[in-house]
């Protein structure tokens, strides 16, 4: 009896199930849609667009937005167009935000899963860390990772990614201790011999779900640290340009130019907004009984 | 109660400890010495300044040598402010920093609670609703989003007060600072107080000071306002870290000269022993926060006592 | 489980005192997302000094909601309606600070669960003598003395550091001491209990139902007590209200119920109960579950789970005199008086 419930897969996938919940979420789906929309346009855009992020027009200095001149969202002291330096700054600070978010999963990943396979002293050591990660000021580690580092774009994932893969952990621990209670007591049963593939069937669909939860969860919080670190001066670095050091560079220029500052912010408001209503709608409709 | 004070300390103390390792290793695996500038230094003067800063010593060595300054309150000098020691730079930037946090916090947890309160006395009435939306402001939009709004409406639109800058404590350039500071934690803290005064009030022991006939001024005063206060109390911990990076940002928006300008510019100068001392005394500090809240917790509730 | 043996009668007469509760037609409605769902239907009864009214039925049959209501206790989607007379003025649907004269003063009513019903962060003495400087305008002192003297007729022992203390460092048992004696205090007319002893040891319940008739006997104070334990009313009450999905199902003299049951409902209620004389048969209980206040069945709701039931009972019944039965004696049913 046992092995037949392990191996029998439900006749309603369980994502099947999730993915119906997902789409009546309408505030959900409309995100995942900006989402994917606005990916695509900072991908895309730079390449359609008549002007360079970085192409400076001396006859165009400081123009507001309007739809006459080639210069949609306006330029800013150097005659910069705006819109094409705020889909280049989406591309980074999207690109910042899924490679860190990767990298911190993954650790997170690998950390919670030994923590909780191998148990014992090393489990207590290895979440002790982590207790001491969260209890540290973070910004100012990755201040100080970034001062000694540099400011090289992937030394910038490096510092966030070091701050942002304890909630991971945590999660992947707790699965992990409780998959392998169950594991156990199964591999008791079937025949004596545990696969790692009992493993992988029983894992794989609880913890895929919720860690790409946690993941929709994490790239916000992901984009807003590099923002903050750009906006301080501390994150990426010229020529490259991200939302943060868009904001930075127009709340200077705020009395005379402020849509240099209203678009990027607006843009990283809605990219941040929608990543938080996509989680919200995924944790919804992967597991209905936590409203 | 004392025991529990002492317990607590002991926990904190290899916190901090941690974070000076991680932040010296960081620092001395830097590729390139403090001393790397612009300038070329001859052998000689360089190997004077490394003795003369210990460098020359294996690093464990500079690490005890550290911790023992530490001991003493010596946060160093500052490599790049060659006169200054970073504590007379500290010292400057401390109070204003203070000044700042410490206000806004007060006001804060007396906004939050207030409006947190009134919006769970009147569940769902447009007071809650209004309450809510005007509270939530703050965590709409990120702080570096909101400042710079806050500063566009109120400084270059209705020109009532300047955009940033500071002078020696003088009121109008608090005003900005502060209010972007306490807009955001208040978000957080009415949320939680909401939340919170509303289980209270459903409880079991509510339904009884209702049954003995108390009038509502008394039941929410001495029956609900202190259970609903402890988790207030319990994200005051969490909040003075996240109120570190809305510090910085503030300073930096508003051009504060507190502790978050001195890091911002100390990191941008590589200056090193500056930022270090700065993250001990900033991590001392949260520490010794989240130390206090869990004695105001414990001090609360009587069950916690035991 | 209070023992059957303890099914005694009740000697004192109480036919002449005056009525203190007068419950006319009162029910409880409540507004959902889903719709408005009725807890309670037309509930009359009526308390004279003195006197005991065992509320009987299974949880959801709205037992503890009548006397939320009667209380002014009901959650905010709440809506009553009917009449509630205590000693003569309507305490329904009134404004708060009027509730707030009757209510802990001479209308008073203790709770299932001691551990929640007291507030953990006040003092046993905070809490208690609260009562009485509001209500009587005590000074603390004055408060405080008597609280002492009514924790020691409890026979609570050294009163003075049961005050200094808080709830959690007390056994289940002296909480709802405690509960009561705070009930106490201002000397109530009516004491309300719903459900006390059911989240304590059988032992305790026995002492918690001897304080309660104690009292009685002291105090002259009317009780209701509110449980799904046949058994508990048995030796204090003088009348006896079976409920049922929000209904009364029947409604008499304590003995009456007892040896003369005439609802299906209360006779499978007796027939459940575990008799010691009995004790090597097979406990009988009730097929099927109580009906959610969502789907309530349209006619008499015990239909569904009643043996006598037939194409009548799609019919709402109400309550009638039970025939050849006492003359307060009225049970809600098409098919009254025969065995179930």
């Amino acid at each position: 009896m046992p092995s037949s419930t392990l191996a029998a897969e439900p006749e309603r996938s369980p994502w099947r199930d999730a993915m119906q919940r997902f789409r009546r979420n309408k505030a959900a789906v409309t995100s995942l849609v900006f989402l994917i929309l606005i990916t695509l346009v900072c991908v895309i855009g730079p390449w359609l667009l008549p002007h360079a992020y970085d192409s400076t027009d001396w006859d165009a200095l400081k123009l507001p937005p309007a739809l006459t001149h080639s210069h949609w969202w306006g330029t800013d002291e150097s005659g910069r167009d705006l819109l094409v330096r705020c889909l280049m700054g989406g591309r980074i600070s999207l690109m910042v935000g899924i490679l860190t978010t990767l990298t911190s999963i993954a650790l997170g990943v690998v950390w919670g899963a030994c923590a909780g396979y191998i148990g014992g002293a090393v489990d207590q050591v290895m979440m002790r860390i982590v207790d001491i990660m969260y209890a540290v000021p973070y910004l100012l580690i990755a201040i100080l990772l970034v001062t000694v580092l540099g400011r090289d774009f992937y030394l910038v994932v490096l510092a966030i990614t070091a701050f942002s893969w304890m909630d991971t952990a945590r999660l992947v621990r707790g699965q992990t201790l409780s998959l392998r209670q169950m594991e156990f007591i199964e591999a008791a049963r079937a025949m004596g011999v545990s696969t790692p593939r009992i493993v992988f069937e029983h894992i794989v669909p609880n913890l895929l779900g919720l860690v790409l939860v946690y993941a929709t969860v994490t790239v916000p919080s992901v984009i807003l640290t590099e923002s903050v670190l750009s906006f301080l001066g501390l994150g990426i670095q010229e020529p490259m340009t991200s939302w943060g050091v868009l904001i930075h560079d127009g709340a200077q220029m705020l009395d005379s130019a402020a849509w240099l500052l209203i678009f990027p912010a607006l843009m990283l408001s809605l990219t941040l907004y929608s990543f938080n209503y996509l989680g919200d709608g995924l944790r919804d409709a992967l597991d209905p009984k936590d409203r | 109660m004392l025991a529990y004070t002492f317990r607590r300390l002991l926990i904190t103390i290899p916190t901090l400890l941690v974070v000076i390792g991680i932040v010296y290793i960081l620092l001395f695996s830097a590729p390139g010495g403090p001393f790397d500038s612009e300038r070329v230094v001859p052998e000689a003067i360089q190997a004077q300044l490394m003795s003369k800063y210990h460098l020359d010593l294996p690093y464990w060595k500079q690490y005890l040598l550290y911790i023992g300054q530490l001991l003493q309150g010596d946060l160093g000098v500052s490599y790049r402010y060659a006169d200054w020691s970073v504590n007379e730079l500290v010292s400057g930037a401390l109070p204003v920093s203070l000044a700042i946090g410490g206000l806004s916090i007060v006001l804060s947890l007396l906004i939050g609670i207030l409006m947190g309160a009134l919006a769970a006395l009147f569940r769902n009435s447009l007071v809650d609703y209004l309450v809510m939306a005007l509270g939530s402001l703050g965590s709409v939009l990120p702080s570096f989003v909101l400042g710079p709004l806050l500063v566009l409406a109120f400084a270059i639109g209705l020109q009532w007060l300047p955009s940033g800058g500071w002078d020696h404590f003088s009121w109008p350039f608090m005003v900005l600072p502060v209010s972007l500071l306490t807009l955001i934690n208040v978000s957080t803290l009415a949320r939680i107080m909401r939340a919170s005064l509303v289980e209270v009030m459903n409880s079991n022991y509510i339904r009884t000071a209702r049954a003995k006939g108390l009038p509502i001024r008394l039941i929410v005063f001495r029956h609900a306002l202190r259970p609903s206060l402890l988790p207030v109390v319990t994200i005051l911990g969490p909040l003075a870290v996240s109120s570190i990076t809305s510090a910085l940002v503030t300073e930096s928006i508003f051009s504060i000269p507190g502790l978050g300008i001195l890091v911002v510019n100390g990191a941008a100068n590589r200056d090193y022993t500056l930022v270090l001392g700065l993250v001990v005394l900033i991590t001392a500090m949260v520490v010794l926060v989240n130390l206090c809240v869990d004695l105001i917790y414990a001090f609360l509730d009587p069950r916690s006592r035991a | 489980m209070v023992c059957a043996t303890r099914l005694t009668r009740k000697t004192d007469d109480v036919s002449t005192e005056k009525i203190l509760l007068d419950v006319s037609h009162l029910n409880v409605h409540f507004q959902t997302p889903e719709g408005e769902l009725q807890a309670v239907r037309d509930v009359s009864f009526s308390l004279r000094q003195g006197e005991t009214l065992g509320v009987v039925g299974e949880s959801g049959s709205g037992k503890s909601q009548t006397m939320l209501a009667m209380m002014g206790l009901l959650a905010n989607n709440a809506r009553t309606d009917g009449q509630v007379l205590f000693r003569g003025d309507n305490i329904l649907n009134v404004p708060t600070a009027q509730l707030n004269r009757v209510r802990g003063h001479k209308l008073a009513m203790i709770f299932q669960d001691p551990m929640t019903s007291l507030n953990p962060f006040l003092t046993v003495e905070r809490q208690m003598t609260e009562v009485l400087q509001i209500h009587q305008n005590a000074s603390r002192g004055q408060a405080r003395a008597s609280v002492v003297r009514m924790l020691e007729s409890l026979r609570i022992a050294d009163p003075l550091r049961c005050l200094r203390s808080y709830p959690h460092q007390f056994s289940g048992g002296m909480r709802q001491r405690i509960m009561i004696a705070m009930a106490l205090l201002s000397q109530p007319h009516v004491l309300i209990a719903d459900e006390p002893t059911t989240a304590l040891d059988v032992t305790v319940q026995a002492q918690i139902v001897a304080l309660l008739r104690q009292l009685q006997e002291d105090h002259g104070t009317s009780i209701i007590m509110v449980t799904h334990d046949l058994g508990l009313v048995a030796g204090l009450s003088d009348q006896v209200m079976v409920m049922y999905g929000g209904r009364v199902m029947e409604h008499g003299l304590a003995d009456d119920i007892f040896y003369s049951a005439s609802h299906p409902y209360t006779s499978a209620l007796l027939a459940s109960i575990p008799r010691l004389e009995h004790a090597d048969d097979e406990l009988q209980a009730i097929p099927g579950m109580p009906p959610s206040l969502r789907n309530m069945p349209a006619g008499c709701p015990f239909a569904p789970r009643c043996g006598r039931a037939d194409s009548d009972c799609q019919r709402p019944a109400s309550l009638r005199l039970v025939p050849e039965g006492a003359s307060d004696h009225q049970c809600a049913c098409h098919h009254p008086g025969a065995k179930a």
